[in-house]
């Protein structure tokens, strides 16, 4: 074996507490990373199950494919599964039935298998062959003399949509229902949702259907999706785009991304964070792992003095760092693969258990061979940055002054006078003082990770504190108790919302829908008052300028016509004959205003006047692939929001419309912002304490009309234990990785202790050689370990209260309100908790110390 | 013919007001196959002088030449290379690596050029420095004299020109003094070694063929005991 090599096993065998010192802090950093990693991964996969779960495992979607075409899609070579819907078929019902339909969507096996719709099956099975149909929660409902496993005897008409007509030949079949689906449709079609079975190759040559594909190669679905769509014949629409559609929230997770999407969406930045973290933890464990090694590498510090007298070179001296760091790491990071997988599971379990009811799903633990992998990697890369300083060091120094040692031996170079500890403990205060103060390079790595210990876990109490404090002001200031969202992609049924506007207990309701829309102005449209504060210019991100004209973001607000003239009414003024719009005329003043009260001081925004016409385009954005454009007469300017619950954003303004008009606007824009704005807002405003109980029955009236998946409730109370829980949770996960950092900080003190005595042994025999006692001794260690231990706390406490300071300032929270909120009592139990810790190392370190026989020790032990 | 010569060389500690000057431009020249003792008193220089020809240790100002070579201008990989193949350096206490076989250790410099010694140089130091049955033994094993020896076989395994030896006695009783000047005056003959030893000792110096006294940094006195 190379005499390096042998020489660096031979140090990790004899240096045992040194070794484990290192293994304990390199398996603890490696179980972090690894911790790191599962974390990544589990919620990678949640996110990659959720977004299948609730829309499908799909890359691209082909529509309008005719039937004959299909082969030629399933033997592309780019697709790897071909799933097909479409073969759409009214049933018409026996006449007993409360609606007259079934609007049937035929699947074939592919599908249920891949797709989301088989997740809405509230009871039964899916159906398995042709003439078999699960159909939605509001047929049972309706018709409870009907249930699964009921034959009936129906009408097959082969189109929905043209229905109506009647022109269609009905064809006598039979249909069994084999399930019920959480889903529905609006009351205007006259029918209940169904979904049948089909096989693609029985379907008629003429028909066309929905294609649902994965590809063999995710990362090229963006190319290769519309050179499938080319070869098998399908017509471009009026933007030059073939009838396809991308399942871009899955793709994003798998790195898949359409052209100039990349840094719009979200995931990159996510991965970028996580990226980072793993970074700066590596780089913390790699700098606390460092003081390990530098304390290894200056106890041998003698003998590789020796090795360079006698001829090793800088690279071999170097070397007996880095083999040594190998040496070291190899099983403790193979170690921390279980050891962090368990404790993620631990952790993760425990998160999901608190904030399951928030989230309505457990987070599944995952960890693949591959995140493995990449865990060790990064450990082993932290290992070897770690062992590169202490290396390098190493390498450098003379070879006489590491055989005399002198170097790193601990010494005073001025001893400072300590008072204030010589009048209370004597000259034993002073030695105390000066040799916490001499060893202070020792102790260095380990006061850092206990004070990053105390900041992280502390620092993020801080962040969740302030912001809960912030959270709740801004709920009591929102005037409604009660929020429900509805959006079933169509007109939300009238009979539903009379149902939740005749809610009893209520003492105020708003109902509205919002589209964002956009207005171009010229800068003499802007208000004197607005353009004294900046005007368009100011507002760069908001407002874009072409050409001298100004984009203006606006959001179209449709109120109930009752609603809409009560508002009128107040501003003074009657609703014009032809599209009629009340305009919100404000603008904050200091939009970058810190505090809330500036923030909310608004001048007028633009010179707009009642009569005025003014056009709007559905094209808000550059991105947006609508440019339907609309007239709105202004009956009213008003210079304040009405209160329904909707609080624009800088810059925005608000044009107010009757909800009928809202329609009649919405149902011209792109069918993809048509679908999304048909949203309506439902908000109540309760009695104190009966807000979940409104909300309960609020959420009782939408099951009755909606599939569970088409709308959305929440309420103050809700929010709030909501709010507790995620906080309860993320502190849980913050505080066990704390505690890593804890346990890491607590071994290098262990360590740093050990060594800093062990070199001092001839100090203390010489100290009991001229009379102090066992008691003398005791305390002179007592008085260093608390000076020792105060040490991370005098480091974190300012810069704790500096974090503090600034997250009340940049949420605007008082000191007071902070310190009401702030567990205090969990900070002063930390400081306890490290006073105790380190003053219990010390006393136990120092027992050899106070054993040793006193001219053994005083013995020149350098040789 | 010089095998060694220092020019104007200098070594200073410290800095400011603490600043002590080891050596003050020393000039030496010492022939190829010369024993040279080197005394003074404690702090004079001596040993910081044996340092700077040794390589361990760097000069402020000067030049020191090994065979017309100045080792002052090397890199540390260039110096580490010197002090592998060009001298033997024996200290006061042994400086044996304590984790390694007695052989290993003798092996040490030859090791770290990743070479095996010739079994027959090997066995042939082993058994002039008497140490054939205590090979596999680890240095806290040995005694004081033996462990000296082995740092002497340490320091002659590559046949290096010079042996530089700092108090090479100064930890030992009369009886291994004597084994060990013993052992360094028939490597001197054996091998034509050039030698410097520093020592306190003048009986030990009277065994060289020339003294150089150091104070203060400076050589003070430089003669010839034998020719």
């Amino acid at each position: 074996m190379n005499i390096i090599r042998e020489y660096s096993l031979d140090q990790v065998r004899k240096n045992r507490r040194t070794s484990i010192s290192i293994i304990v802090a390199v398996l603890i950093a490696s179980t972090f990373l690894c911790t790191l990693l599962v974390f990544a991964q589990s919620f990678w996969n949640q996110m990659v199950q959720q977004q299948i779960y609730t829309s499908g495992d799909w890359d691209a979607e082909l529509m309008d494919v005719p039937a004959d075409r299909l082969g030629m899609v399933r033997d592309n070579a780019g697709v790897k599964a071909m799933f097909v819907k479409g073969d759409n078929q009214t049933a018409f019902l026996p006449e007993e039935t409360a609606l007259p339909y079934f609007l049937i969507q035929n699947c074939d096996s592919n599908y249920w298998d891949a797709m989301y719709e088989k997740n809405m099956i509230l009871r039964g099975r899916i159906p398995q062959a042709p003439g078999e149909v699960v159909v939605s929660k509001d047929f049972f409902s309706q018709n409870q003399t009907y249930g699964i496993g009921d034959t009936l005897a129906v009408e097959i008409d082969s189109n929905v949509r043209t229905h109506m007509e009647g022109s269609q030949q009905k064809d006598a079949d039979s249909l069994t229902i084999v399930g019920e689906l959480d889903v529905s449709v609006s009351s205007g079609y006259k029918g209940y949702l169904a979904y049948g079975f089909m096989e693609p190759d029985e379907l008629s040559p003429d028909s066309e259907v929905v294609v649902y594909l994965q590809m063999e190669r995710r990362g090229k679905v963006y190319t290769a999706v519309p050179q499938i769509a080319q070869a098998i014949g399908l017509p471009k629409d009026e933007y030059g785009n073939y009838p396809c559609r991308y399942h871009a929230a899955l793709l994003a997770w798998h790195g898949v991304y359409a052209p100039g999407s990349f840094f719009q969406s979200d995931v990159p930045k996510l991965f970028l964070g996580l990226l980072l973290t793993a970074g700066a933890s590596m780089a913390v464990f790699a700098y606390i792992i460092r003081g390990a090694f530098g304390i290894s590498a200056k106890q041998k510090i003698h003998q590789l003095g020796i090795l360079k007298s006698v001829g090793a070179g800088p690279k071999q001296i170097g070397r007996t760092v880095i083999y040594e760091a190998c040496i070291l790491s190899a099983i403790p990071i193979l170690l921390s693969m279980v050891l962090g997988y368990l404790f993620s599971f631990g952790v993760l379990s425990a998160y999901s258990g608190m904030t399951s009811e928030v989230f309505g799903s457990r987070m599944e633990v995952s960890f693949s061979p591959a995140a493995a992998l990449i865990a060790a990697v990064f450990s082993f890369v932290m290992v070897l940055l770690a062992a590169h300083g202490p290396a390098k060091q190493m390498s450098k120094i003379l070879p006489i002054e590491a055989v005399r040692g002198e170097q790193y031996s601990i010494s005073v170079k001025k001893a400072k006078s300590h008072p204030v500890l010589a009048k209370r403990f004597g000259f034993l205060g002073e030695i105390a003082a000066n040799s916490v103060n001499a060893g202070r390079k020792l102790y260095h790595t380990c006061m850092v990770t206990l004070s990053l210990c105390m900041l992280l876990a502390f620092g993020f109490l801080a962040v969740f504190t302030a912001s809960d404090i912030s959270n709740a002001q801004a709920e009591n200031m929102n005037h409604f108790d009660v929020n429900i969202t509805l959006g079933t992609g169509e007109r939300i049924d009238g009979a539903l919302l009379a149902e939740l506007k005749a809610m009893q207990g209520v003492q105020g309701i708003s109902v509205y829908a919002r589209a964002n829309c956009a207005v171009w102005l010229s800068g003499s449209d802007q208000s004197a008052e607005f353009l004294q504060a900046g005007g368009f210019d100011s507002a760069d991100g908001y407002i874009v300028e072409r050409v001298g004209r100004y984009r203006i973001p606006c959001v179209l607000v449709g109120m109930e016509q009752d609603a809409y003239e009560n508002v009128l009414r107040e501003a003074g003024m009657e609703a014009l004959p032809e599209s009629s719009a009340i305009i919100v005329n404000s603008v904050a003043k200091n939009p970058g205003a810190r505090d809330y009260e500036a923030m909310q001081e608004t001048v007028p925004y633009l010179n707009l006047r009642q009569g005025q016409r003014v056009e709007l385009t559905e094209k808000y954005s550059d991105d947006t692939q609508g440019d339907y454009e609309f007239m709105v007469d202004v009956a009213a300017v008003i210079p304040s929001m009405p209160e329904i619950g909707l609080d624009p954003s800088f810059y925005t303004l608000p044009v107010i419309v009757p909800m009928e008009e809202y329609y009649a606007i919405i149902g011209n824009f792109s069918d993809e912002m048509e679908v999304y704005n048909y949203r309506n807002y439902v908000n109540y405003v309760v009695p104190d304490g009966m807000d979940e109980e409104i909300q309960g029955e609020a959420e009782r009236i939408c099951s009755a009309y909606l599939g569970s998946s088409d709308f959305m409730t929440s309420s103050k109370t809700e929010r709030m234990r909501n709010r507790g829980r995620m906080t309860g949770a993320t502190m849980f996960v913050v505080c066990s990785l704390a505690a890593l950092f804890g346990i890491v900080g607590i071994s290098s003190v262990l360590s740093a202790i050990l060594n800093s005595l062990g070199q001092r042994r001839k100090e203390f025999a010489m100290l009991r050689s001229v009379g102090v006692d066992e008691k003398g001794i005791r305390r002179l260690l007592g008085m260093e370990g608390f000076l020792l231990s105060v040490r991370p706390i005098l480091i974190g406490l300012p810069m704790l209260i500096i974090i503090c300071a600034a997250q009340c300032y940049m949420m605007g929270v008082s000191i007071v309100e902070f310190l009401c909120a702030f567990p205090v009592w969990v900070l002063l139990m930390y400081i306890v908790m490290v006073l105790l810790v380190i003053n219990g190392i010390y006393m136990l370190a120092s027992k050899k110390i106070r054993d040793d026989v006193i001219v053994e020790a005083i013995k020149d032990d350098t040789v | 013919m010089d095998i060694l010569r220092t020019e104007g060389l200098t070594r200073q500690y410290g800095t400011g007001q603490t600043m002590v000057t080891a050596l003050d431009h020393v000039d030496l020249q010492v022939e190829r196959g010369q024993f040279v003792a080197i005394i003074g008193a404690s702090g004079s220089g001596k040993s910081t002088l044996l340092h700077l020809l040794g390589g361990v240790d760097r000069p402020d100002g000067g030049k020191i030449f090994v065979e017309d070579v100045d080792i002052a201008t090397f890199g540390e990989e260039l110096l580490a290379q010197y002090r592998r193949r060009k001298v033997g350096l024996i200290y006061q206490f042994y400086n044996l690596i304590p984790t390694l076989s007695v052989k290993k250790n003798i092996c040490l410099p030859m090791l770290l050029d990743n070479k095996e010694p010739g079994k027959e140089r090997f066995d042939d130091i082993v058994k002039t420095l008497g140490l054939g049955d205590r090979l596999e033994h680890l240095p806290g094993q040995l005694s004081g004299g033996q462990q000296q020896r082995a740092a002497i076989g340490r320091a002659l395994i590559y046949q290096p020109a010079i042996l530089l030896a700092d108090e090479p006695t100064g930890n030992l009783d009369r009886k291994n003094t004597e084994e060990i000047i013993s052992l360094l005056k028939l490597s001197n003959r054996q091998y034509k070694q050039t030698i410097l030893l520093v020592t306190h000792d003048e009986n030990v110096a009277l065994e060289a063929d020339r003294i150089i006294k150091i104070e203060d940094g400076k050589i003070i006195s430089d003669k010839a005991v034998r020719p």
